[in-house]
């Protein structure tokens, strides 16, 4: 007999847990009240995230390359231009004279630049799902973490884009919700920032016209 | 990690003697754990993701074997392959195995409970590998050569100082008191390692029948490091931890890092649903999972199942007041708190921990802290009178309960009992009012407790009126 079947011949022959406990369908319990942008903003804030409110895409990436030049950003890794809902970043670069790294150069990028597929407002937390063009290491390699989010996109909490998007999970092979920046508090619960991932994450919220 | 969980009374003494360990860090470093608890415990809807978090660990162990098959179907489907352990060899075995066949070299790993259980890092050494841990705490403790003292923050009895010259003596850093400084040089020592790991090891908080997802949970981002840029990733998991649906998952993710750390929401969860799929630029391109028994069969076959609830939160652990006294390293296992206090002995055999059920005041705090509501009092109590534990009182311990039972049944006896026990105690009672250097056995019972000495005029001759 194989370990598999010895381990599910003796989990199906298992006594387990006592019968009676009533376990019913889960309700939503933790909500957002009042507006979900805000709620966004103020709690991606409380986790040490920067939020840029922009109106539109145009003044998104506008914002994108003052922040670029204000910070002297030089190199860069970020997902492939059609992983953006709208086009602009190849611009913004040239534009900033900021250099977009090649893959096996993206350990030394001053910045990574990425969209979202989603935010949530419960907890300031944005959701990065791997695909063509979304590579997963430009929000985990460079010190510094830029996030497009559109606004649309904000969804109140974890549950309500999971149970909306179990299905499609698994077309990601890898999906990521990020809340702020790479902390640890192993050193006497001293907080410190950018352990492994980014020390610094920027969120560009672009806001409907 | 060897099992010493027999020496908990021996270990545990030293423990107590040690003031660094209980003053400047038990006290010192846990209060923000604890008030986050307290933060935590006023909040509204805590109540209901307790009970919602409990039943969708219940649904999922009432169908442990179906949601484990259907977990299996869903990552094959999608490349990866699965594997199975029966024992901690087995799975050291197979890990092992995996990565010789990827003739790795280095292999970096993140936190992961299940392969302390196994020990598999000093399997992985044997063979030849370099195995590094990248959890900031678990590689402190790696370089120390030391284990870890607590689930969730595996470096709590170690003070900055000691990291600091650590660091010093292994790494070549200056000596600092800034946390962050330490932090940074061992960010770019693994950095180093990240980037030439052959294979990275992961556990598993959590996996997700429903679509055959398995989700990491970390503050660091070593979780996503090791999923990501090493060419293979075996991710390691216990059994148990495996839910039905994603409705269920969120109940728990929501749940875990406002108990475990007071957060309102771990840094990351990582959902991976097999190797990189076609079109994506990056992530490993090999998925492995080994799911490892161990023993959580015969525990789901036991009067204590319930313990297979546990999602190693470590709010128990920082609720208690024997371990916030002693210590994770006093429990001599991977498993400390009252959680390993229950588990420990199950796992690894009643007669390998017998004194670990007894570390407890029964107070009941580890249960209103638990976000599963495990009756971790109720089954220390049964374990208690489980067959080896039993015997180990000995038969002058059941000679004592059987004369206790007689005199409570029989009131003259107990009146008679009182009046003789308050003359013959005279000469020991001390000047504080407590019984001091009794002769006998009743001293190894004194030597940590205090007992007052019987007042001069019993409670029911006080209750009789006045002294005519
Ligand atoms: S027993 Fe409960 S409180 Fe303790 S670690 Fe497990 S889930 Fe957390």
């Amino acid at each position: 007999m194989t370990a598999r079947e010895a381990v599910l011949t003796a989990l199906r022959s298992a006594r387990g847990l006592p019968v009676g406990e009533q376990v019913t369908e889960p309700i939503p319990v933790l909500q957002v009240e009042g507006d979900p942008t805000h709620a966004f903003e103020r709690n991606a804030r409380a986790l040490l995230a920067e939020v840029h409110r922009t109106q539109g895409w145009q003044a998104a990436w506008q914002h994108l390359e003052s922040l670029i030049r204000a910070r002297g950003w030089q190199t860069a890794a970020t997902w492939g231009a059609s992983a953006f809902p709208q086009p602009g970043l190849a611009d913004v670069l040239a534009r900033s004279g900021c250099r977009a790294l090649q893959p096996s150069d993206w350990v030394s990028a001053d910045v990574g630049i990425t969209g979202a597929d989603a935010g949530i407002a419960a907890t300031g937390t944005i959701v990065l799902a791997s695909g063509p063009g979304k590579p997963r290491s430009v929000s985990l390699l460079p010190p510094v973490h830029v996030a497009l989010l559109a606004e649309s996109r904000i969804v109140p909490t974890i549950e309500d884009w999971l149970v909306v998007n179990a299905q499609a999970l698994p077309q990601s092979a890898g999906v990521v919700f990020v809340s702020g920046p790479s902390r640890s508090g192993d050193i006497e619960m001293v907080v410190t920032l950018g352990v492994h991932g980014p020390g610094e994450v920027h969120i560009v919220l672009v806001c409907s016209e | 990690m060897k099992p010493v969980a027999k020496d908990f009374i021996p270990a545990s003494r030293i423990a107590l003697a040690d003031d660094h360990l209980r003053k400047a860090i038990f006290a010192g470093a846990m209060r923000p754990y604890l008030q986050a608890a307290e933060r935590w415990a006023e909040t509204s809807g805590r109540e209901r993701l307790r009970t919602q978090a409990r039943e969708a660990r219940v649904r999922a162990l009432r169908k442990l074997p179906e949601l484990l098959e259907r977990l299996e179907k869903n990552l094959l489907s999608r490349g990866a392959k699965v594997l199975w352990a029966a024992d901690a060899e087995e799975a050291n075995r197979l890990i092992a195995q995996e990565c010789v066949a990827r003739d790795a070299r280095l292999v970096v790993k993140g936190k992961s409970m299940v392969t302390e259980e196994t020990g598999l890092n000093q399997h992985l050494e044997r063979a030849g590998m370099e195995v590094v841990e990248s959890d900031l705490g678990e590689f402190i403790i790696q370089l120390a050569g030391e284990t870890p003292s607590h689930i969730i923050a595996p470096v709590l009895h170690k003070s900055k100082d000691a990291i600091a010259k650590l660091f010093s003596e292994r790494l070549g850093l200056p000596l600092t008191d800034d946390p962050a400084e330490m932090m940074r040089a061992a960010r770019s020592y693994l950095r180093e390692k990240f980037l030439r790991a052959d294979v990275g090891i992961s556990g598993v908080n959590l996996a997700v029948a429903e679509t055959g997802g398995l989700v990491l949970v970390t503050n660091e981002g070593n979780g996503r490091m090791v999923t990501t840029l090493p060419r293979t990733h075996i991710a390691v998991m216990g059994l148990e931890r495996v839910v039905e649906s994603w409705k269920d998952l969120a109940s728990i993710v929501q749940l875990l890092p406002r108990v475990a750390t007071g957060q309102s929401v771990s840094t990351y969860v990582s959902i991976i649903h097999g190797p990189r799929q076609q079109g994506e630029p990056d992530g490993p391109e090999e998925l492995v999972l080994v799911i490892v028994d161990n023993g959580r069969s015969a525990i789901l076959n036991s009067d204590y199942a319930e313990s297979l609830l546990c999602i190693r939160c470590g709010a128990c652990l920082n609720a208690c007041p024997v371990y916030r006294r002693v210590g994770g390293h006093a429990y001599g296992w991977v498993y400390p708190g009252p959680i390993g206090s229950v588990i420990s002995p199950l796992l690894l055999g009643l007669a390998e921990a017998p004194d670990l059920p007894m570390a407890s005041s029964l107070c009941g705090a580890c249960r209103d802290a638990c976000p599963v509501k495990i009756d971790l009092p109720e089954m220390l109590v049964r374990l208690r009178a489980e067959p080896p534990m039993r015997r180990k009182g000995g038969r002058m311990m059941s000679l004592g309960m059987k004369m206790w039972r007689y005199v409570m049944l029989h009131p003259s006896v107990y009146r008679w009992g009182l009046a003789a026990t308050r003359f013959l105690t005279r000469p020991w009672h001390g000047e504080d009012g407590s019984l001091r250097g009794l002769p006998g056995p009743a001293s190894a019972w004194l030597e940590s407790r205090d007992l007052p000495a019987p007042a001069p005029r019993s409670f029911r001759a006080l209750y009789r009126g006045p002294e005519r």
